[in-house]
């Protein structure tokens, strides 16, 4: 792979084809987790393993399996993927576990990883399927903070609460608190604030390329 | 084309069965990794409800529910006994919920003590929605916190149910169901507590003594 096509797989992953506001993919776990910055992290970085499996597992097979069944064969691999990284942490990372574990069902959902498997590892080598796992999962995992930032921030006027569950103890201090008498606000943390911070997401990255393009 | 479908059938049967393999094959490998960690975390949730001074030995003593008074609709797995000098102090009930928002049930610690009051309720596992439900657990927020000293009189039984039905305690936002369940859990530990609990604390300290 030259550096030409590995920034192009980044750059569509992150920016041009961001599964969260370009491509508006899984948006059942992307609105329903994203209610703080920590908890956005976590599914990100959930479904950023999810990912990586799914895409090299498809990419490998993708001259075995008939194109007619690549369907179904895509979602057991993506089901499979998901129910081992359950078991696993479980048994091996069972404070992470508890933290991640409510997630990961939600991947299974995540059409986000089915589409990547279809739209990039079926015709791709191995380590391009790879390197676009990870530009696709950190694309998503962005929006997801940026996200549960936003929310966390005008639905409870506070940053990084929780921040310990997943980063260890010495983060517990990380949680920014802006105000002590900020009441909340509640349409933030319920699903429809969701959508209507996703909408001000899609028309910020719209604006900034349209910014972009114009130059 | 008949020869065809029966190719493509053959092709996912295959996969279907790698697929069966590996998980089977993962969830054996690490069946006890998992049991071990999950005592682990119960013991942790006992650990955070014993007072200070007790005298006995609380996890020896535990009983299974088969061998305690039947508990409709409790799901009570366990019962550890807590006494000071054979004085009884605490009964830390395991017991699952079966009426959560997710399928599987939520797992609760509920220590009530010989005054019939409520001391801790813990959630030692559970599988409700993230953001929402979650909070029921002491690490997301304090909500469970309310149910400290609360008895079967404080509030009447009329009023154990979540402010939105009625009740008096909080509900978690967008999680009544889930707020429900473990309130109504609570209440039934109470229930059973007050009808067996000096049953219970002599069996299980006659069991040691």
């Amino acid at each position: 792979m030259n550096i030409k096509r590995f920034i192009q797989i980044t750059s569509d992953g992150i920016w041009h084809n961001n599964a969260g506001v370009v491509q508006l993919l899984g948006l059942c776990p992307l609105l329903g987790v994203s209610a703080t910055a920590v908890n956005g992290i976590g599914l990100g970085l959930a479904t950023i393993c999810v990912l990586i499996i799914s895409n090299l597992a498809v990419s490998m097979l993708r001259n075995i399996v008939p194109p007619q069944i690549r369907i179904p064969v895509f979602i057991i691999i993506i089901a499979t993927a998901v129910t081992i990284i359950e078991l696993l942490m479980q048994a091996f990372l069972y404070n992470l576990y508890t933290v991640l574990g409510i997630f990961l069902p939600l991947i299974t959902t995540n059409c986000a990883i089915i589409g990547r498997a279809e739209g990039f590892a079926a015709k791709n080598p191995v380590f391009d399927a790879l390197i676009d796992a990870l530009a696709v999962g950190i694309g998503f995992l962005l929006v997801l903070f940026l996200l549960g930032a936003m929310r966390e921030l005008i639905g409870q006027g506070t940053l990084f609460s929780g921040a310990e569950l997943l980063f260890g103890n010495k983060a517990s201090s990380w949680q920014l608190q802006f105000s002590t008498d900020y009441r909340g606000f509640l349409l933030a943390v319920l699903p429809p604030g969701a959508f209507i911070g996703m909408g001000l997401m899609v028309a910020c990255k719209n604006i900034i390329d349209a910014k972009y393009n114009a130059k | 084309m008949n020869a065809l479908a029966f190719k493509f059938a053959w092709i996912l049967a295959l996969f279907v069965a790698l697929a069966v393999f590996l998980i089977a094959l993962t969830q054996e490998l690490t069946k006890n990794n998992i049991a071990a960690q999950k005592q682990r975390a119960l013991l942790f949730g006992i650990e955070q409800m014993l007072p200070p001074n007790y005298s006995n030995k609380p996890l020896a003593d535990a009983a299974h529910a088969s061998v305690l008074p039947a508990a409709k609709g409790l799901g009570l797995n366990k019962i550890y006994p807590v006494y000071q000098n054979g004085k009884p102090m605490r009964l830390i009930l395991e017991l699952a919920s079966d009426e959560a928002y997710a399928p599987q049930p939520i797992v609760l610690l509920v220590a009530i003590n010989h005054q019939q009051q409520v001391v801790k309720v813990r959630v030692v596992s559970h599988k409700e929605t993230p953001g929402l439900g979650d909070k029921i657990s002491i690490e997301r927020s304090d909500w469970i916190s309310q149910f400290d000293r609360s008895s079967l009189t404080n509030p009447p039984p009329a009023l154990w149910q979540v402010k939105k039905r009625g009740g008096k305690f909080d509900q978690l936002t967008g999680a009544t169901i889930t707020s429900a369940a473990v309130v109504n859990s609570i209440k039934k530990a109470l229930e059973y507590v007050a009808e067996h609990g000096d049953d219970i604390y002599q069996q299980l300290n006659s069991n040691e003594h």
